[in-house]
Order: C-alpha cells, then sequence, then structure tokens
C-alpha cells in the first residue's frame, strides 16, 4: 500500500482508446522507468472501469461520476463530457473535492483544444499546451 | 465448477447425483455419451397440478458435501457407476491387461461388483444406485442388486437407458418427497437435532439439551431442512415459508451457521421465484452440466421429461448464453421492475401460502384459488405458521442475502458456502438489472476472497472465483470487466508456488480464458484491420493481451495458434511496436516457423480443440505491402480488339443505348497476361517474399511465381517498387483477379488486394478472348536492336539519298488458327512531293473477296492458312535528309527569286509567306517507318463480332546525304513562256560525283562542293497565275490546304519530268537520283513555274536582257529600255508601264526608291493593251545621274475597270545598272 498520494489521468477516446494521460505527481526521471512498469496496471484498471462508467453515464444526468471503481489500492472516479469523451482519474486516496474541480477545468481546456481545426476528435492530443495545462490543475487540485 | 451465475441459483434445487466410470475397462468417449444423455434427463416432472419439476444434476465429483445435513443440495442422494465389459465401449486395453495380469483370479464382473460397492460406501448418504453395464449379460452381475443393474449389449442399444435414469430421478423424488411430509418435528417434544459432522468440534461449550434455545434451536434446523426438500422437490412457494419459520426459530437459539443457510436459503428461493416470474431463467432451462463443458459454452439442450409427455425447453433465455447476448442496462430496470412489481401484486402464488410453482412462462390467474385449494393440502407446515409475512422485496432480499454473508463469515470454513451465498445475491441483481449496484456489491464482498491475507483459498479458488466474476460480467454485457476478472483469473491460475514449475498444461488451461479476453480490449480477430485505422482501440493493452495470448499458445503447445496470433500483432500493431519488441516478435516467429516442417497457412482457420476456440484465417498485408494492382493490357503485337459485325451496325450513326465493345482489358488464352503491382517493405531490414502470385476466380489460370528481395525501407526509398505478376488464362470467359498469394516469413500468405480507399476488396475483371492466331513479320533488311518494352522484332536499312532498293517481306501465321483476313499499312513520313520512303511493288493488291472487311486504309490484303505465309515485295527510297524545316527558313526566302512587281501590295511579305502551305515533312537522317499489319483470326463470338490483332515491323532507315540539292532559285528562261530552275547540288560525300540532267549534260562535282545545275522547265499552263491566291480566300484552313495541295500536285506532275538529276559516284560504285522532293513540296517554287498573266521582256540597247548581270553605264548616259509585253489572259488587258529605279540598301534593310535619280526623256508612261495573240512593246531612254547600283522595275498600272495585278500575275526580271562617273 503506497502511502504518497498517486494520481493516475487519462482521456479516454470513443474507442475505448487512451488519447491523453498523465501522472500526478509528474515524475521525476529516476522515477519513470519504474512508473512505466506500473502504468499498464493502471490501464488495465482504467480500462475495466470504463464499464461502470458507461452504465453511469446512461443512468445519471451528471458529467461528474465520483468514485466509480475500486481495485487493491487504486479508487476510479470518472467524467463523461458531452461528446461521451470519458475522464479517468485513478487515486489512491480519496479527494473528490479536488478530483471534480480538476476534471472541470480539464474539461474546459479540453473544449478549447477540440476546437481547434486542426484537431480531430479520438485523435491523441499531442499538444504540450495542454499538457502544461493539465500539470499546472494537477498541482493545483491534486497536490 | 460453475458455467454460470445462475448455476449458482440452480444448484439449491437440483439434486446431485454421482456418476463414474467403475471397471477394469474404461473408455472416455463412451462414458462422456452417458454422461449427456443422461444429463438430457436432468428435469422431470412429478406432478401435473400443481405443477412441480424436479432436478437432478450428475456429476462426477461432489464438493462441500461435509455440508449436506446444512444444505441439502450438497447432498449425494445417488450413485451411478459405468461399466464396459470385456469387447465393448472401445476399453483401453493396456490397463485391462495390466489388471488381468495382477488380478487373474478376479473375474471382470467381479471386479466391476467391487468398484461398484466401493463407490456406493463412498457416499454412505445415498438413497439409491444404479449401475449401467455395458457389453455384458445380465446374469454375470448377480453380486450388484438386480434393480440396480441396467445392462445394455451395446451403447447404441441401450434404448431403455433415458427411461431407467428417470425412475431412478423417480425413486429418489419419492424418498425426498417423504421427507418432506414429515412434519412431525413441529409437535414433538424432543426432536432430534440435525448436525454436521465435525460440528461438535468448533462448538463452543457444553450445550443444554433441556433448553429452550436448544429447542429452538432444533426446531429451527428441521425447519431449514424440511424447506430444503421442498426446494429440491419443486415447492419454492413452500420452502419460501419453511426457510421463514426457521429463520424465526434459528433467529432466537443463535446458530449462526444454520441461520446463515436458512437465510440464504431464503433469499435463493424468492430468486427463483423471481427469475420464474421473469421468464428470465425457464423452469426447464436449469441445467448442470458444468463438468462436461467448460465455461461460456453451454450448448442448447433439449429437455425431454417424463416419457411420451415431452417437454421441450430451449435455453435461449439463459444469461449464461455466449452468443447474442444483448447488453442490458441499468435503465431497463425501471421498466421491468414495474412489470414486476405488477405481477407481484396480481400473482398471488408469489409471497403467499401457496405451494404452488407458477411456470414464470405461461402464470394462469385465473387458476390459482384452485391452486390456493390445493397447496394447503401440500402444506402441512403452513398450519404452524402465521400468515403475517412480509411481502419480499428488493430491499428484504438483498438484506437476507447480505445477513447470511455476514453469518457465514463468522465460520472460517464455510467460505466457499459464504461465496456461493455471494454469487446468488448477484444472480438477483443481475435478474433486476442493478448492475451499479451488482458492480459494487461484487467489489465489495468478492475483494476479500481475492486478497492475498485469505489463506482459507488456495490460488486454484481464487482464479476459479475471478473466472466466474469474468462469466457473470459476460453474462451483463461488460465485455471490459468481463476481460479484467479473466485475465486475473489467469495470473492466479499461474501461481507458482515454490518448489513447482509451469507446466504447459498450465497454459493450456489458461489459453481458452486468456482468448475470451480479446473482446474485452477491443480486438476482433475477424476483421480485416485497415492499416491506417487510427482508432483501432486501446493500443496498449491490445498488444499486450494479444502477446499474453502469443505467450500462452506458445507455451501450451498450441505452435499454430501462436503463429497466428504473433502475425496478427504484427499486421496490425506494427507501427505502435517499438524496435526492440518488432525484433524479439520477429525473432519469435522466425523459431516457431523453425521449429516444424509444414509450411503454416495464414488464411486456414485454425481450431483449438482444449477450448473450442477458432481463430479465423489472417490476410498479412503489411508484410509486404501490396499496392495499387493495375492489370495491363497485352503488347501491342498481342493485344486483341474486337470488331463489330457489321451486318448487325446500328441503323444510327450514335446512341446511348448501344452497347460498347469492351476493349480495355482483353486477355487471349494461352497468351501471359500482366498485373502490376506496387511492392513495399515497411520493415527496417530486407524482406524476402517468394511464390508470390496472383490469386483468380472464374477460369482456368496459370500463375507464375515470383521471388523479391525487398531492400529496407529508408527516407529516400519509401515509395516501393513496381513489379509485373504473370499468369496465363487457359480458358475463355471473364476473370477476377482477386488478390496474390506468397510465401513470407516462411508462412503462406493469401491476401485480397484492397481497393483504393482499401475498404472494399478491389475485384478486377478481365475478358478472357478464345485462343487467336498469332502472325509475325519476317524482313530482308537486317534485324535491328529491339527496345526492353516491346520485343516486337524491327529491321533497319541505309541507304544513300536518292538511292532505290528492292525488298521482300513476309507475313507468316505462326499458329494453327487461320486468319481471315490480313491487311497490310505502311506507316511512314509524309513526303510532299517525290517519291515516299517506302512504297509497295504495284504487284501486291487487295484479294477480291473481302467485302466484308474495311480495305479502304489497306495498301494489300489476303487469307493467310494455320502456318502459311505471304512474301510482298516493297522499295526503300532514300529521300533527301538534309532538306529539314530548319534547311528552308528565311534563307531560302531569300535566295528565290522574287521579281517585284509595280503594285506595293504585291510585293511578298515574310510574315504572309509563313502562311504557306510548305510541308516539309522529315526532320531527320534516321528515320523511321513501319509495317502495320492487322488480322482477323478465324474464330467469331457468340454476338458475332471478330477479333482482330496488329502487328509491326518498324523500320529504321538510316539515309546517308550523297548528292543533294541545298538551295535553288527560279530564274526567267529563254522566253517568258519558259524558266530556269536553278538547283544548287551539293555532294555531301568525299568523292566526286558526276551529275547527269537535262538528258545527256554532264557535270562533276567535286567533294563536299556545290555546283549550280540550271534546268530549263516551260511554265506551266495548267494553273492560271491567281489560282493560288484564290486558293487562299476559301472559307477555312482545311480547304485552303486541299485547293492548295491540288495546285502543288499539277504544278508537280509538270516540273517533275524536267528535275531529272542523276548522279553517279564511280570510287563508290554508286548511282542513284537526286532527290528533290523538297523543291516538289514547295509551294513558293512551285509557284513561280505558273505562267505568269503578264510577263516583261527586257532589251537594253537592243539587247536582250536575260541575267542578273549588271549593265554598266556611266552618269548621265542615256540607255534604251526597251520592254515588251506579253499577256497569256485571254481577254484584252489595258493599263499603263512606266519604269521605277530602286536602289538595294542591304541584304536586311532592303530597298529605297531611287525614282529621282533616275531622268527618263520622252514618254514617262506608255499605254498598252495586251492579249493571248497580241503583245507590245514600249520604249524609255533613261539615264541615271548620281553613281551607284539601282534596280529597274517595271510599274504596271491598269486601266480603269481592269484588275490590279497580283504580285504572282507578273513575271518580270528587274534590270540591274552599275552607274559609274568614269567609263
Amino acid at each position: 500500500m503506497s502511502t504518497a498520494k498517486e494520481f493516475y489521468f487519462a482521456i479516454i477516446g470513443h474507442a475505448d482508446q487512451p488519447i491523453f494521460e498523465m501522472d500526478f505527481p509528474t515524475p521525476s526521471e529516476k522515477k519513470t522507468k519504474e512508473s512505466e512498469g506500473t502504468r499498464h496496471l493502471n490501464h488495465y484498471i482504467g480500462h475495466a472501469a470504463l464499464d461502470i462508467v458507461d452504465e453511469h453515464a446512461l443512468t445519471t444526468p451528471q458529467m461528474y461520476l465520483k468514485m466509480v471503481d475500486k481495485f487493491n489500492e487504486w479508487y476510479v472516479s470518472a467524467f463523461v463530457t458531452a461528446s461521451r469523451i470519458r475522464f479517468i482519474m485513478l487515486h489512491t486516496h480519496r479527494a473528490d473535492e479536488g478530483i471534480k474541480q480538476f476534471f472541470q477545468e480539464m474539461y474546459e481546456t479540453y473544449i478549447k483544444h477540440s476546437m481547434n481545426p486542426f484537431y480531430e476528435i479520438d485523435d491523441v492530443i499531442e499538444s504540450t499546451a495542454f499538457e502544461q495545462k493539465a500539470a499546472l490543475y494537477g498541482k493545483k487540485y491534486l497536490a | 465448477m460453475k458455467s454460470s451465475t445462475s448455476d449458482f441459483l440452480t444448484d439449491v434445487q437440483t439434486v446431485n447425483i454421482v456418476i463414474k466410470q467403475i471397471g477394469p475397462n474404461k473408455s472416455l468417449p463412451a462414458f462422456k455419451r452417458i454422461v449427456e444423455r443422461c444429463s438430457r434427463q436432468r428435469v422431470i416432472q412429478v406432478s401435473d397440478n400443481p405443477r412441480r419439476l424436479f432436478h437432478c444434476s450428475f456429476t462426477q465429483s461432489s464438493s462441500y458435501t461435509e455440508f449436506s445435513e446444512l444444505q441439502q443440495h450438497r447432498r449425494v442422494f445417488a450413485v451411478i457407476g459405468v461399466a464396459f465389459t470385456n469387447g465393448h465401449g472401445d476399453p483401453d486395453r493396456s490397463t485391462r491387461a495390466s489388471r488381468e495380469s495382477t488380478d487373474s483370479e478376479i473375474t471382470e464382473s467381479e471386479h466391476i461388483s467391487i468398484a461398484y460397492k466401493k463407490l456406493k460406501s463412498d457416499y454412505p448418504n445415498i438413497i439409491c444406485g444404479r449401475c449401467i453395464l455395458i457389453g455384458g449379460k445380465d446374469e454375470d452381475f448377480n453380486e450388484v442388486e438386480r434393480h440396480e443393474r441396467l445392462c445394455f449389449p451395446s451403447l447404441e442399444e441401450a434404448t431403455q437407458l433415458e427411461s431407467a435414469i428417470r425412475e431412478l430421478m423417480r425413486a429418489i423424488y419419492i424418498v425426498i418427497e417423504m421427507k418432506r411430509v414429515d412434519v412431525s418435528f413441529e409437535k414433538k417434544q424432543e426432536i432430534a437435532c440435525p448436525t454436521l459432522a465435525d460440528e461438535s468440534r468448533w462448538q463452543v461449550g457444553v450445550e443444554t439439551k433441556s433448553t429452550k434455545s436448544y429447542k429452538k434451536k432444533c426446531l429451527g434446523r428441521c425447519r431449514k431442512q424440511h424447506a430444503d426438500y421442498c426446494l429440491l422437490t419443486g415447492l419454492p412457494q413452500l420452502a419460501l415459508e419453511a426457510y421463514e419459520g426457521a429463520i424465526e426459530s434459528l433467529k432466537s437459539a443463535q446458530d449462526h451457521l444454520w441461520l446463515a443457510a436458512a437465510y440464504d436459503g431464503w433469499a435463493s428461493t424468492v430468486c427463483i421465484l423471481h427469475a420464474e416470474q421473469m421468464g428470465e431463467i425457464n423452469s426447464g432451462a436449469f441445467h448442470r452440466v458444468a463438468s462436461m463443458h467448460s465455461m461460456f459454452t453451454i450448448p442448447s439442450i433439449e429437455i425431454n421429461t417424463q416419457s411420451g409427455d415431452s417437454l421441450s425447453v430451449s435455453n435461449d433465455s439463459v444469461l449464461s448464453s455466449p452468443q447474442g447476448h444483448k447488453r442490458h442496462h441499468s435503465d431497463e430496470h425501471i421498466r421491468i421492475t414495474s412489470s414486476l412489481s405488477n405481477g407481484i401484486e396480481r400473482n398471488e402464488s408469489f409471497g403467499n401460502e401457496s405451494g404452488i410453482v407458477s411456470n414464470g412462462s405461461s402464470p394462469s390467474y385465473r387458476e390459482e384459488p384452485t391452486k390456493v385449494k390445493a397447496s394447503k393440502g401440500l402444506n402441512p407446515l403452513s398450519n404452524f405458521l402465521s400468515d403475517r409475512r412480509e411481502k419480499p422485496t428488493k430491499e428484504r432480499v438483498m438484506e437476507h442475502f447480505k445477513n447470511a454473508v455476514d453469518e457465514f463469515s463468522k465460520f472460517t470454513m464455510a467460505g466457499w458456502l459464504e461465496y456461493e451465498t455471494v454469487m446468488r445475491a448477484i444472480m438477483y441483481l443481475i435478474l433486476e438489472r442493478e448492475y451499479i449496484k451488482l458492480e459494487q456489491f461484487h467489489r465489495d464482498y468478492t475483494g476479500k476472497y481475492l486478497d492475498d491475507s485469505n489463506l482459507f483459498m488456495d490460488h486454484r479458488m481464487k482464479a476459479q472465483i475471478c473466472l466466474n466474476s469474468a462469466a457473470m460480467y459476460k453474462e451483463i454485457g461488460f465485455l471490459r470487466k468481463q476481460a479484467f476478472y479473466a485475465r486475473l483469473s489467469v495470473l492466479f491460475d499461474l501461481h507458482v508456488t515454490e518448489g513447482r514449475v509451469r507446466q504447459a498444461s498450465d497454459y493450456k488451461t489458461v489459453y481458452p480464458v486468456l482468448f475470451k479476453t480479446l473482446e474485452g480490449y477491443g480486438v476482433n480477430l475477424n476483421e480485416s484491420h485497415d492499416m491506417k485505422n487510427k482508432k483501432i482501440g486501446p493500443v496498449k493493452l491490445q498488444i499486450k493481451s494479444l502477446h499474453e495470448i502469443f505467450t500462452a499458445a506458445n507455451r501450451s503447445g498450441h505452435r499454430d495458434a501462436a503463429i497466428r496470433h504473433l502475425c496478427f500483432l504484427l499486421q496490425v500493431y506494427y507501427p505502435h511496436l517499438d524496435s526492440s519488441m518488432t525484433t524479439r516478435l520477429f525473432d519469435d516467429l522466425d523459431n516457431l516457423v523453425k521449429g516444424t516442417n509444414t509450411v503454416h497457412q495464414l488464411n486456414q482457420t485454425i481450431v483449438v480443440d482444449d477450448g473450442k476456440i477458432i481463430i479465423p484465417g489472417l490476410q498479412l498485408t503489411r508484410f509486404p505491402i501490396i499496392l495499387n494492382p493495375t492489370v495491363l493490357a497485352l503488347q501491342p503485337n498481342l493485344a486483341p480488339t474486337i470488331v463489330p459485325n457489321k451486318s448487325q451496325a446500328s441503323i444510327f450513326i450514335y446512341t446511348p443505348f448501344a452497347k460498347k465493345a469492351d476493349n480495355a482489358l482483353l486477355w487471349v488464352t494461352d497468351c501471359p497476361g500482366e498485373v502490376e503491382i506496387t511492392v513495399k517493405n515497411c520493415r527496417g531490414l530486407e524482406l524476402v517474399v517468394r511464390e508470390l502470385s496472383l490469386i483468380v476466380e472464374g477460369v482456368n489460370f496459370e500463375s507464375v511465381q515470383a521471388r523479391l528481395i525487398l531492400p529496407p525501407e529508408d527516407e529516400e526509398n519509401n515509395s516501393g517498387s513496381t513489379i509485373r505478376l504473370l499468369g496465363v488464362p487457359r480458358e475463355p470467359g471473364d476473370l477476377f483477379i482477386t488478390g496474390y498469394s506468397c510465401n513470407v516469413f516462411g508462412l503462406h500468405n493469401e491476401c485480397r488486394f484492397l481497393s483504393h480507399n482499401s475498404q472494399k476488396p478491389n475485384k478486377i475483371r478481365v475478358k478472357v478472348l478464345p485462343k487467336l492466331a498469332r502472325v509475325y513479320l519476317e524482313c530482308s533488311l537486317p534485324r535491328a536492336p529491339i527496345e526492353e518494352e516491346n520485343d516486337e522484332p524491327s529491321a533497319e536499312a541505309v541507304v544513300y539519298s536518292g538511292q532505290k532498293f528492292d525488298h521482300t517481306i513476309t507475313v507468316v501465321n505462326s499458329s494453327d488458327i487461320p486468319v481471315r483476313y490480313c491487311g497490310v499499312k505502311i506507316w511512314q513520313p509524309v513526303v510532299q512531293g517525290g517519291p515516299p520512303l517506302i512504297r509497295l511493288d504495284e504487284s501486291e493488291n487487295h484479294a477480291p473477296e473481302f467485302e466484308e472487311f474495311d480495305t479502304s486504309d489497306d495498301l494489300s490484303s489476303f487469307v493467310l492458312k494455320p502456318n502459311e505465309s505471304k512474301e510482298l515485295k516493297f522499295h526503300i527510297f532514300g529521300i533527301d535528309p538534309t532538306s529539314t524545316a530548319d534547311d528552308l527558313s528565311d534563307e531560302e526566302k531569300v535566295l528565290e527569286s522574287v521579281v517585284p512587281l509595280a503594285n506595293t501590295q504585291a510585293i511578298p511579305n515574310p510574315d504572309t509567306e509563313s502562311n504557306d502551305m510548305d510541308l516539309i515533312p522529315f526532320t531527320g537522317r534516321l528515320l523511321t517507318a513501319e509495317f502495320i499489319v492487322r488480322y482477323h483470326s478465324d474464330i467469331t463470338s457468340e454476338d458475332g463480332h471478330s477479333f482482330e490483332r496488329k502487328c509491326k515491323l518498324p523500320i529504321a532507315i538510316s539515309i546517308i546525304p550523297a548528292v543533294t540539292v541545298s538551295a535553288w532559285h527560279v530564274l526567267p528562261g529563254d522566253s517568258p513562256f519558259s524558266r530556269y530552275i536553278v538547283v544548287d547540288v551539293t555532294n555531301s560525300t568525299e568523292h566526286d560525283a558526276e551529275l547527269v540532267y537535262s538528258n545527256s549534260r554532264r557535270m562533276y562535282v567535286l567533294p563536299k562542293e556545290t555546283c549550280r545545275v540550271p534546268i530549263l522547265s516551260p511554265c506551266c499552263s495548267d494553273v492560271t497565275g491567281g489560282a493560288f491566291h484564290q486558293a487562299k480566300q476559301r472559307g477555312s484552313h482545311m480547304m485552303q490546304k486541299m485547293e492548295t495541295e491540288r495546285l502543288r500536285l499539277i504544278l508537280e506532275n509538270h516540273v517533275s519530268k524536267h528535275l531529272d538529276i542523276r548522279w553517279a559516284i564511280p570510287a563508290l560504285t554508286l548511282d542513284g537520283q537526286v532527290p528533290v522532293g523538297s523543291l516538289l513540296s514547295s509551294v513558293s517554287l512551285l509557284k513561280q513555274l505558273v505562267l505568269p498573266a503578264i510577263s516583261l521582256d527586257f532589251f537594253v540597247n537592243g539587247k536582250q536582257y536575260v541575267s542578273e548581270d549588271d549593265v554598266s553605264v556611266g552618269i548621265g548616259q542615256f540607255v534604251t529600255v526597251e520592254v515588251s509585253i506579253i499577256s497569256s489572259l485571254a481577254a484584252e488587258y489595258n493599263g499603263i508601264l512606266s519604269l521605277e529605279s530602286e536602289q538595294e540598301i542591304s541584304h536586311h534593310l532592303g530597298s529605297n526608291d531611287t525614282s529621282n535619280f533616275m531622268l527618263v526623256t520622252g514618254a514617262k508612261k506608255i499605254p498598252f493593251t495586251v492579249d493571248k495573240e497580241n503583245k507590245q512593246s514600249a520604249s524609255f531612254n533613261i539615264t541615271f545621274i548620281v553613281e551607284g547600283s539601282f534596280r529597274v522595275r517595271p510599274q504596271i498600272t491598269p486601266a480603269p475597270g481592269q484588275n490590279a495585278l497580283l504580285a504572282e500575275d507578273m513575271f518580270a526580271t528587274p534590270v540591274a545598272f552599275s552607274v559609274s562617273t568614269k567609263f
């Protein structure tokens, strides 16, 4: 059981493909390899939680779905946009309010990004500005 | 082992019967068939009114039988031994032999009897047993009780097996029913308390049997058992009431384990009733054949109940059905629960005292009162229980389940019982469509079983729990969750304890489980993946799961499956793989391929027996990438065209409804066809592709295999290579080219061509014509080198300009098919004047019988029989190669002598001259000509069309200039009616040349020298002077051209008779004719040979002026110039003649009028009247007052009423004067 607060944020496209991923706190270079090793576990947990997210999205009008799943030490919170793009957050500690605000901010950032005429829905987000924003909001709300 | 979540529920109303093989002879297939036949009888109807069903399951093992007192459905009520006697049922002879050697004194029948008794003794609590004997005689097995023996001569003849099984089930039912109706415990003061076998071990303290609490405990346990019997005998409604009574008693007695079981029983019974009500679980579809079927694969089964009264029940609606499962969502629960609640309210059989089980599929409300009455008789317990029962609500059911779980959790040894209760609760939530609650409940309650701290369950059990969860999620359509739990089960399955190594059998077990997870990760092996598809899903997970499946297949020994998974991984995910992984995968593939001698067929479906898995074929289109298949037409000499039948020609010139002859893609039988493709290698290493050939449909086709070595792709080389695939169609018809096959990485690969949008397969249609005749040409000329792309033969010849040679060309029919028409054409440079380059001999002409063919373009036509040939004679003439268009530019015009006339408009304008109809055809010294032979094979299609082919023989003729014309002038001749054509003849050779012209005149030309040959030619009177001018006034360019050409031909015929200059080079023994084609094609030259309307002849001081030599005069010296005016016009012409003087400034600037330097004494203008018969002379006295060179030109001003003369209408040579001071 990890004592440090860890977060893994992913934006999931319509074909269940991650189009943006980020870990919080941002791993240092030394830990990058280590985080790569554990990231695939996050992929599995996040992917499995999508069934519940979809089920919630059908039954509730809310965008923020709170905590929807849990596996071992990882909680899964989710947010579904109007266009059914899913935001998934895997976290080791409960931080509902922070995650909610983070999701809201990321939703706005995502909308702005998707307004870019050169960006197609479901494409991988490779914008550094988007990444910086995500990192900024991560620091702000998930610290 | 549960095959479905619903099994957890159905188990509680199912009686266990253990069936095992006994005796020395074993036969697993035959035993499986018997088990299957028994399993088909798992439900019998034991009562019509009320309708009661009795469920049995035939298992080979039973688990947790130690809890059979607690939960009667765990008890083994009967055993069935299956024995195969000697010679029947395919016994294992080796086993038998060994047994016989050791137990030689024991007979087979004794052996079976002993084994059967042992089987019965293993299950001491059984009610009865049966021994199925296949192949033996009944009397040989007397040691087995008579009523227990079921002897059949063979399995096929065991027709009574089913009825015997039903009889056994009925016997068990009667015993249980007897136990059920015995409710004497309710009245007895002292009741024998049902206990578990080892209950005393974990019981704390000493129990006083006289206490009220003990009595309640006993009563509660008896009620619990009674409820179990009710459930087993098909009376769930009664069971529900009995469970409630048991709960009341056990709760007050604080008998936790039994209370847990009672809670579980009550909630499960509600679930069963609920499911039946909803029709979710048909009573007949309750089945349990898990031991014989792997997870997820439950066959559709028909159930026969009592003999003669067959009840066919399909399990289509069973939740475990793997195919066609429709995902239900939580939002459906509102609709369903509302219908359910209505059902509950209306159906009194639910939640009241009725002991009648109503079949959910056909509930009959009208019959309810009678059923209630009937049930009163069946329900002795209801007399003792109050009617004040709470109706089971969702919350109450879940509460009871939770209570059961809580109570069970107090007993470590009942862990599995607790888990089964959890799964039954989950089943209830599935029925309620409460998927979110289900997921939460599942997470909360099953998590602890999978925890590392749970030591009660080993990793096998944990794997099983995960597998059950996966099955449950699959049932509700949560495929991603299913994949997650299935993978988790694999991790538990492969958990290695100390001192143990993973075996191939471990991987064989997990492979089918992993395979089923692919769907959850969005991998569809059936789909042909578009390589450009960006949205293929969670790529990283897909790669990882595919790699895991590959590893499992490889280690479990499924080599073909491993190769297929590996190829799929490389095909679809190659761009997403990092280089090290790619290398590793290719190495693995290489090792797998090398490990066997057989070639893996990627296009074939693989069936993996273990899990009944079918892996579809794969098209490995990435290695190599083959794009843009283009069918090429046959080579020009082989390409046929369809010639429509003339007799069927349409009456319309054009109609949009007419069928167009499709000549685009025509191949011919036995004639190799080619398909061009672009091949790319996207790998960073060299790729070897073997046996690359086309795949076609439609007609018999022989593909030619190709072998390619493709270099690695880099930044410079990424456009791919273009290659051609060959094949020979062997019969006529429609050929469809669908794809290609090749051997790559040692695998046989077959792929379809994809269309440009890569969506639908590209099927290219080619029409194959019947076998046609083939004709080729042979020439007496030497053969020339041929081009790479065209293997048609060609000939070459070298001639000196002006030479003429005779040659032959042979048209050969090399096939055994006759040619019914063969026409010969010659394509060559167009020569406007003089003889052509190639001319067919006059003796060659058309055969008369070709009326049906269009022979207008052909110079000669004939018929060729099979293997026949025809020889044609032709002549080659060396036309002048030096007279190119460039040679005849402005210089020619300058060189030509054009007499300017008095009328300024008539002065030749260089701009208008460029629009002349001069056609200079040849532009080089190497000229090419072609013999074109088109031929029709003697084959006609069904619709009357014939097939035409063409063969060509190109001839490259190199013309060496010998003696050629370099320039020409037209000068006035001896009289106004003749002209000198002065031709500058150049000897281009290194030797002296002798010229013979004008019949006998001779002249020698030195090497590389030019000499001037004057040839006197009379003017042509057939063309009038203004004819060319009139031709230019025609309405269109084409009409102008045609008229000019007509006039040119008249003049050419006139002039060519006089232009016969022959040359001979004695040193080279060559001779020939000076080619004057360029002269004859020059309209500007020929124009000057037209007899002009007015010709003027000059006499200076009484002497005729004939040359261009200047007349020398001094300043002030008078000269008499007499002008003789001659007319060729039929009509009289009146005009005024005057003289003008001009001085030439330079070649380019032309001349200026210097008439004021010339003094004319006497009449300056002299009127004249001339006609064809009468000529007139006019005399002028002139002198010059300035030094210099002057040219005196006549100027004719037409009289009023007369037309102005055009430049070409008047011919006059200006008189040149050289004026000097001294003379």
